[in-house]
């Protein structure tokens, strides 16, 4: 005979800040996740995560070590500044080391949360830059408007993944049609808008979100086909 | 909303294009709709990879790791960075804070109230549960008891049955038992019957009697008479009686009676030529008790009186 808990969620903390005073140590409630990427990804996002709560620094070293470099070089995409983007991958890493307990749930979410929250504190910096002085730390814009078309160039996500994806994924860009590899571009690393988009381009809005969308979809048409892992 | 156009609104979420409470609507659609979710979360992973494939990877400093985790504050620095900042900038507000804070800690406190008043009544209801588990095993016990005695009832019945077959058994041997000693008894009543018959054929010879009738000249002549004293009749058989001439003579039965010293006249009596006859015959007068018989030869027809010789004559035996 099992007897089974009754079915009750447990309680919500609802005030983290008083949490020291009425934690009392019962277990974290895990809920079981499927990972995007890969179940070890999750499991060691999970680890970190758990130490990140715990205020433990190792494990601020450990995420700084698996997605630092990916996250600088966002921000360096972004704001083309070597001081800014290091100052903005601080930022990012400080607003996880805040909120990391939200992720305790959904590990394999650590990534796409580093990602938006990357992107989201690049543009913010991008934005209250309105005259951006060419300082040594400066990428040029070339380079910083660099589309990665050789293969032998190291990508962030080659980092991230093994690398025949990551050689499937930028295949698949590659052959995007110029105008969404560029929406996307726009849209993404410069903080415009859809509507600003459309503006500069000269084209109706309507164009711009079709050209974002497509791409987002055929992207996954393309991984998802025969040849996709 | 049709594919495309949750498509586009899941893009312009991804890329912070939404108004605040958009923004919010959309995220609580996110939480419960799976298939937005879903959506959303296949988006992120392919922009994610399209800006990421469009990313070269670029080295920080090496200093920028320990910056990293240097810049990160201490829980305790937090509550007194906190603490800290509230006093020196929200000076004048320490007191609207403090009772905001006791209200947190009131809420909290309620809070985790509330979570031991979970905790017991989880515990109450595993409680609950065990005792109800308890009360069904105990009502399952009987239940297996009450079919083993009636388990034992149905096995003690059918003993009972086995032995009433055994009897019913011997009672039909003890019926066969019966049918026999009833043919035996049968068999009996039937020769008792005979008997009976024959005591009752024995007694009918209580009232006959029977004279043999004899020839002191002849030893050929002879005869019987079988006579039935309460009927007053009788029967007269006769054996190689003298030839007679039947134009002129002919045979005549007397009864000598005790109380008559006169024969009575039994009637005539007729013989075939080898001498033999028959006669029932009634005599003509009252019979008290017959002393003899005798049959003469008178003339043709007869007399009232013996008046030839006697052939042949017997006394009744007793």
């Amino acid at each position: 005979m099992v007897l089974s808990l009754p079915a009750q969620s447990s309680p919500e903390f609802r005030y983290p800040a008083f949490r020291s005073l009425t934690h009392v140590g019962r277990p974290e409630r895990i809920k079981p996740s499927i990972p995007r990427m890969d179940d070890t990804d999750a499991q060691l996002n999970l680890i970190a995560l758990r130490g990140l709560t715990a205020g433990d620094r190792a494990a601020a070293r450990t995420v700084y070590d698996r997605y630092g470099r990916i996250i600088f070089s966002v921000e360096l995409k972004i704001l083309r500044n070597r001081e800014e983007a290091e100052e903005a991958t601080q930022d990012v890493f400080l607003a996880l080391w805040k909120n990391a307990r939200q992720l305790l749930d959904t590990p394999e979410k650590l990534l796409p949360w580093l990602l938006r929250t990357a992107r989201h504190r690049g543009i913010d910096r991008l934005r209250r830059q309105r005259s951006r002085i060419a300082t040594p730390d400066s990428v040029s814009e070339d380079q910083a408007n660099r589309v990665v078309e050789d293969t032998d160039d190291e990508t962030a996500l080659d980092s991230l993944v093994d690398s025949e994806r990551a050689t499937l994924v930028q295949s698949a860009v590659a052959r995007l049609p110029e105008e969404q590899r560029q929406a996307i571009d726009l849209a993404y690393f410069k903080g415009m808008t859809q509507s600003e988009i459309a503006d500069q381009q000269h084209q109706p809005l309507g164009t711009v979100k079709s050209r974002i969308r497509y791409a987002l979809t055929r992207l996954r048409q393309e991984l998802e086909g025969p040849h996709a892992t | 909303m049709q594919r495309d156009a949750l498509e586009e609104l899941a893009i312009a979420y991804l890329l912070d294009e939404l108004a605040e409470s958009e923004r919010r609507a959309f995220e609580k659609r996110i939480a419960a709709e799976p298939e937005t979710a879903q959506l959303v979360a296949e988006l992120e992973e392919s922009l994610g990879e399209i800006a990421l494939a469009a990313t070269p990877l670029e080295e920080p400093s090496a200093g920028l790791r320990e910056r990293v985790v240097a810049s990160l504050p201490s829980p305790s620095e937090s509550s007194a960075a906190t603490r800290s900042r509230s006093s020196v900038v929200f000076g004048p507000w320490i007191a609207i804070v403090g009772w905001a804070a006791a209200a947190c800690f009131t809420v909290a406190w309620i809070n985790e109230r509330r979570d031991l008043q979970h905790w017991r009544q989880a515990a109450q209801t595993q409680s609950e549960l065990i005792e109800e588990r308890s009360s069904r095993i105990e009502q399952l016990t009987e239940e297996q008891t009450e079919l083993e005695r009636s388990l034992a009832a149905l096995e003690a019945d059918n003993a009972l049955k086995d032995s009433q077959l055994a009897t019913l058994s011997q009672i039909e041997d003890r019926l066969d038992q019966v049918a026999q000693n009833l043919q035996a008894v049968g068999a009996e009543r039937d020769a008792l019957k005979t008997t009976v018959a024959t005591l009752r054929e024995e007694r009918a010879l209580d009232k006959v009697r029977i004279a043999t009738l004899s020839s002191e000249l002849n030893q050929q002549n002879f005869g019987y008479v079988v006579w039935d004293t309460q009927a007053d009749e009788g029967v007269a058989r006769v054996y190689n009686m003298p030839e007679i001439d039947p134009d002129t003579q002919s045979y005549q039965l007397w009864v000598i009676t005790e109380e008559s010293p006169a024969p009575i006249s039994a009637g005539l009596f007729t013989v075939d030529p080898s001498g033999q006859g028959e006669s029932r015959f009634r005599p003509e007068g009252p019979v008290e008790a017959v002393k003899a018989f005798a049959i003469s030869r008178e003339k043709k027809g007869g007399s009232t009186a013996p008046e030839g010789p006697i052939i042949i004559s017997g006394q009744p035996t007793i």
